[in-house]
């Protein structure tokens, strides 16, 4: 019995800069492993309760690096899987799907699949979805919280204003939302001992896996969303407010009948 | 430039259809709804514009709408149409992924917009946190995208003859798992969704004990509230359902107004496709100001309740 919780190592968005060019520099944007990974895995540890847990992720040669390692293994995690191949770079998550299938194939015995809500800088909620598709185990999303009872999972989910228990036998992979566990800080401890846990990386060649991609950029723009008119109303409080209401009421906001 | 090959959209409630099928149309001749659920879904549907519509079933419970991936699958290999297209929804998002995964490809995640020039068929969806918008040509024999339909804004159709609803039932997989229980959760303080007016809570109210404030203004306009996802998360100031944001709620109300909201674009994500958006900030760099229509400069808690009072004379 092993859980197998997928994890990405990224860039923080926060600090990717977008020039009007479309040019994307990600110097001052720190490699993380994002909340929403830090949730999958406080889950995946959580459910293991003492059996096997294991971290997988996968992405382009850049991810192997120390700093990565020992953020991911100072969780709570037994050892860490990366398909490391440069591939991978910009992977959609067919490709990244595909790759992540056949590690948990090579992994063996794996009754659970955890994956985050979605990473941080794509935030596509699509890999939890294809690796469990590949692996033609059962596969949901919106996860809030599962439980192992012998070989089946019990499994809650929310799907629009329903909240859903569902119970599915094992073995079964769960994409959960982005407040399904609360993620603890690694004690001293956890950080000691992330240094002594195994690492095991492979190549897609490695794997047997083969990938074609879905999609081909054609261009980035920085994302001002729709464009505003940015009107600021100065003065007084009383007289900003004033222009304020005067022109949510031209706009209709203000003075409208409630149907 | 239309695509030669028919775009299928898939339609399993009434929400969306009019914006899916117009998304379709503007991409394609030909434009065919699957529809999953009641037969009478299939023929509201049949107005909205579509070429063909094509009524697969309603599942039975344990089955789910995610459950027809397979039979689906096979279809889309039988008659290799340009595109599927769904809502992004929970379960379009899983019912898109399951097949994608089976057509070995991925799902185009929260399109904003599509074209087509030729046959080919090209994108556009956010990356980064909402920072960028990136277009990408789609490569797949049939490609699968979830679209955002708030951004497509009113694309339906219009003055559509009504088209004929084909029976074309297809099965879908029985599930493993059983449903132990299902319970709607009644939102309370209004429903975020349909509401046309919505008051942001930001952290530059310092404390819950002034979330009143906002509350007070929202009852005022006849609104409801909102929040950033660390006034939810982090600060438990206000439900997790009530935080907009890349992972939270998208909405697109007529108003809304944030205050002590610094405009993150993880947050405005969230409501950029409000009508209006005013700012009320004591921050005069706050990232906020380029993304509203309406903006203060000022303490929220001498602006908010001028303003309730301004809005209730």
């Amino acid at each position: 019995m092993t859980v197998v919780v997928l994890c990405k190592w990224s860039r923080d968005p926060d600090d990717v800069e977008i020039g009007a060019d479309g040019a994307v520099s990600f110097d001052r944007a720190a490699w993380e492993l994002f909340e929403y990974d830090r949730v999958a895995i406080e889950l995946g540890v959580t459910l293991a309760a003492g059996a096997r847990v294991v971290a997988l992720s996968a992405g382009a040669k850049e991810i192997d690096t120390t700093l990565a390692r020992k953020a991911i293994l100072s969780r709570g995690v037994d050892e860490l899987f990366l398909v490391s191949d440069d591939r991978l770079a910009a992977a959609d998550a067919g490709m990244t799907g595909a790759a992540l299938a056949a590690a948990v194939k090579q992994i063996g015995d794996v009754n659970v699949v955890v994956a985050g809500a979605g990473s941080a800088d794509l935030y596509a909620q699509q890999v939890g979805i294809q690796v469990g598709s590949r692996l033609d185990w059962y596969t949901v999303n919106e996860v809030t919280g599962v439980s192992l009872d012998g070989d089946a999972a019990k499994i809650t989910r929310r799907v629009g204003n329903v909240t859903e228990t569902l119970n599915a036998p094992l073995p079964v992979a769960v994409s959960l939302t982005a407040d399904a566990a609360t993620p603890r800080n690694p004690g001293m401890r956890d950080i000691l001992s992330a240094g002594k846990k195994p690492t095991t990386v492979w190549s897609l060649d490695d794997l047997g896996v083969t990938v074609e991609p879905a999609f081909k950029p054609l261009s980035t723009a920085p994302r001002g969303g729709v464009s505003r008119q940015q009107t600021q109303f100065e003065g007084s409080t009383a007289a900003a407010v004033q222009q304020l209401v005067d022109a949510l009421r031209r706009d209709g906001i203000v003075g409208r009948s409630e149907a | 430039m239309s695509l030669s090959r028919p775009v299928w959209v898939l339609i399993d409630g009434d929400a969306g259809g009019d914006t899916l099928i117009g998304a379709a149309r503007a991409v394609a001749d030909t434009v065919v709804a699957l529809v999953i659920g009641e037969r009478s879904l299939a023929d509201r549907v049949a107005t909205l514009g579509a070429s063909e519509v094509r009524y697969l079933g309603q599942p039975e419970a344990p089955a789910a709408v995610e459950d027809y991936a397979p039979a689906l699958a096979e279809l889309v290999k039988q008659e290799s149409p340009a595109a599927v297209l769904l809502a992004a929804s929970t379960s379009g998002r899983l019912l898109g992924g399951r097949l994608a995964a089976r057509l070995d490809t991925a799902v185009l995640p929260d399109a904003s917009a599509l074209s087509a020039e030729g046959d080919a068929l090209s994108a556009t969806h956010p990356c980064y946190g909402g920072a960028a918008a990136v277009t990408e040509q789609l490569l797949a024999p049939t490609a699968i995208v979830a679209l955002n339909l708030n951004a497509f804004g009113d694309v339906a159709v219009q003055g559509a003859a009504a088209a004929t609803v084909l029976d074309a039932t297809i099965a879908a997989a029985v599930p493993p798992a059983t449903v132990v229980d299902r319970a709607e959760q009644v939102a309370e303080g209004g429903d975020l969704a349909s509401a046309k007016v919505v008051i942001g809570v930001g952290r530059g109210f310092g404390d819950d004990g002034k979330v009143g404030l906002a509350q007070a203004l929202a009852d005022a306009l006849g609104g409801v509230l909102a929040c950033t996802r660390p006034v939810a998360e982090g600060l438990g100031w206000l439900p997790r359902d009530r935080y907009l944001g890349v992972s939270g709620q998208q909405i697109a109300p007529d108003l809304y107004l944030a205050a002590g909201v610094s405009g993150q674009p993880q947050h405005m994500v969230g409501s950029e496709h409000a009508r209006l958006i005013v700012a009320v900030n004591k921050d005069a760099q706050a990232p906020i100001f380029q993304s509203c229509d309406y903006g203060i400069v000022g303490d929220l808690e001498e602006v908010l309740p001028a303003l309730t009072e301004a809005v209730k004379a």
